[in-house]
């Protein structure tokens, strides 16, 4: 599949103005620069420069509080959603299927645009981020206390309902102790129990050992975080405890060698900038971005604006000027 | 439509629906469907409609899995349906139903014989320290 430049005049407008957070939040603010320059340059060329700290925060006026962003705000997910890139080859990598022969079709252009179209379309479908939410809190809720029946089972009774027009957070799942008190289930032994009755197709019931920790170093070493993820998604729930902990592991290791551009046009990626952003650690990854080349926007800590930009590594006199100017500003 | 039993029971004169375990599984491996069928049939033969499961043998977690599908339960009582014993007492230890007497009365003998049972432990203990002296 080919996807063709667009060769345009552009022109950049030179302006100089900066955002500002409360003071709470004032670890990252960023200046815009914009440049006016009449060439003839295939791509757009913006600068975007994070981490002013203490060098801006005096000039700053005092700004009414900024409500924090949450990943489900569509700015953010637009804005994680067009960092993750579209990379056709990654996302339609040969998944392991049956084998069926491949089908040649001979097309006319157009039909071709519409082919693209439609597999990008597809690829977006394909590329939706698992949720990011809070974890759930434990089940301590006892329905009832019978002392009298202490010493009658050696076994505890589990009473699933199996009605199928109840949705599965909503299923009651009791167990009578052999001490006689009856009380709902806990989050893993529901977990187990639904996938006994209403099978998930992928997932075990007791969670498979690769999700141990000495494990995972063996596959983070292999760079299968990707394969990883997806097991994971697959089996664990995406408030759960161990989920969220599989997925902290595996950003960790990414972030610590720098391997940003494994997960990089997967789902994973918007969750994984996200947890960067929230723990204040994206030096690394705009590093990346800034050495690929890749579309990066104006990321705040409390306001994901969408402007939209490209890098580029620019060697000319004029930039040259410019990023000297930039290190003095730092500095 | 609702069924009544009584009306549909032309053939089984006398005869009713009931939730009841059903028998299956293997050779020292029972396993228990629960399900709503008509009286005179076969414990293990065609039922009416399949309510639910027990296992009776507990699995690694030291669980006994119960399975009920109380809506259609609450139906088949609703058309009539009469529940047998363990069937009973399953629902009352699951919530579902109060407990049930038996179950509370076997608790009860239970304590009583654990009772008794120290008693004559504690009496012998002494008998036999007195013998040692």
């Amino acid at each position: 599949m080919v996807i063709k430049y667009i060769n345009s005049m552009v022109y950049f407008k030179v302006s100089f103005y900066y955002h500002a957070k409360t003071y709470s939040n004032c670890s990252i603010q960023h200046i815009n620069i914009h440049f006016e320059y009449k060439h003839n340059f295939s791509r757009s060329v913006f600068i975007y420069l994070i981490n002013f700290n203490l060098f801006i925060s005096p000039l700053l006026p005092i700004f009414v509080d900024v409500p924090k962003a949450q990943f489900t705000d569509t700015e953010v997910q637009d804005i994680l959603t067009k960092i993750t890139g579209l990379d056709l080859k990654k996302v339609f990598q040969p998944i392991r299927q049956q084998l069926t022969p491949p089908k040649y079709k001979l097309m006319t252009d157009t039909e071709l645009e519409e082919a693209v179209r439609k597999a990008e379309e597809q690829a977006k479908h394909l590329l939706k981020m698992p949720p990011v939410l809070p974890e759930r809190k434990p089940i301590n809720d006892v329905l009832s206390e019978d002392q009298m029946l202490e010493g009658m089972n050696t076994a505890k009774y589990v009473f699933t309902d199996i009605n199928f027009n109840v949705p599965h957070r909503e299923r009651f799942i009791v167990v009578r102790e052999p001490s006689g008190t009856l009380r709902k289930a806990t989050w893993n032994e529901r977990d187990r129990i639904i996938q006994v009755y209403f099978p998930k197709e992928g997932r075990k019931i007791t969670p498979p050992p690769i999700f141990k920790e000495e494990n995972l170093r063996v596959v983070f070493e292999q760079d299968r975080h990707e394969d990883v993820l997806n097991q994971c998604v697959v089996q664990f729930e995406p408030d759960s405890a161990e989920f969220k902990n599989v997925l902290m592991l595996t950003y960790e290791d990414i972030e610590k060698h720098g391997k940003y551009d494994l997960l990089r046009s997967t789902r994973f990626f918007g969750g994984f900038a996200w947890h960067l952003v929230n723990g204040r650690r994206i030096d690394g990854l705009l590093v990346d971005m800034l050495q690929r080349d890749l579309y990066m926007p104006n990321m705040s800590q409390t306001e994901l604006d969408s402007s939209s930009w490209r890098c580029k590594p620019m060697n000319r006199p004029k930039h040259r000027a410019l990023f000297k100017y930039i290190e003095v500003l730092k500095h | 439509m609702v069924h009544l039993s009584s009306f549909l029971l032309k053939k089984y004169h006398g005869g009713h629906v009931v939730i009841r375990l059903a028998l299956g599984g293997a050779t020292n491996r029972p396993f228990y469907r629960i399900v709503a069928a008509y009286n005179k049939r076969a414990r293990d033969s065609k039922y009416i409609e399949q309510l639910g499961s027990y296992d009776p043998l507990p699995n690694t977690q030291n669980e006994k899995l119960v399975a009920f599908n109380y809506e259609r339960i609450k139906y088949w009582i609703a058309c009539g349906a009469h529940t047998t014993k363990p069937v009973a007492k399953l629902l009352g230890l699951a919530g579902f139903f109060p407990l049930h007497p038996m179950t509370v009365t076997e608790a009860e003998r239970r304590q009583k014989a654990a009772l008794t049972e120290e008693v004559k432990t504690d009496s012998q203990q002494q008998v036999e320290q007195k013998e040692a002296l």
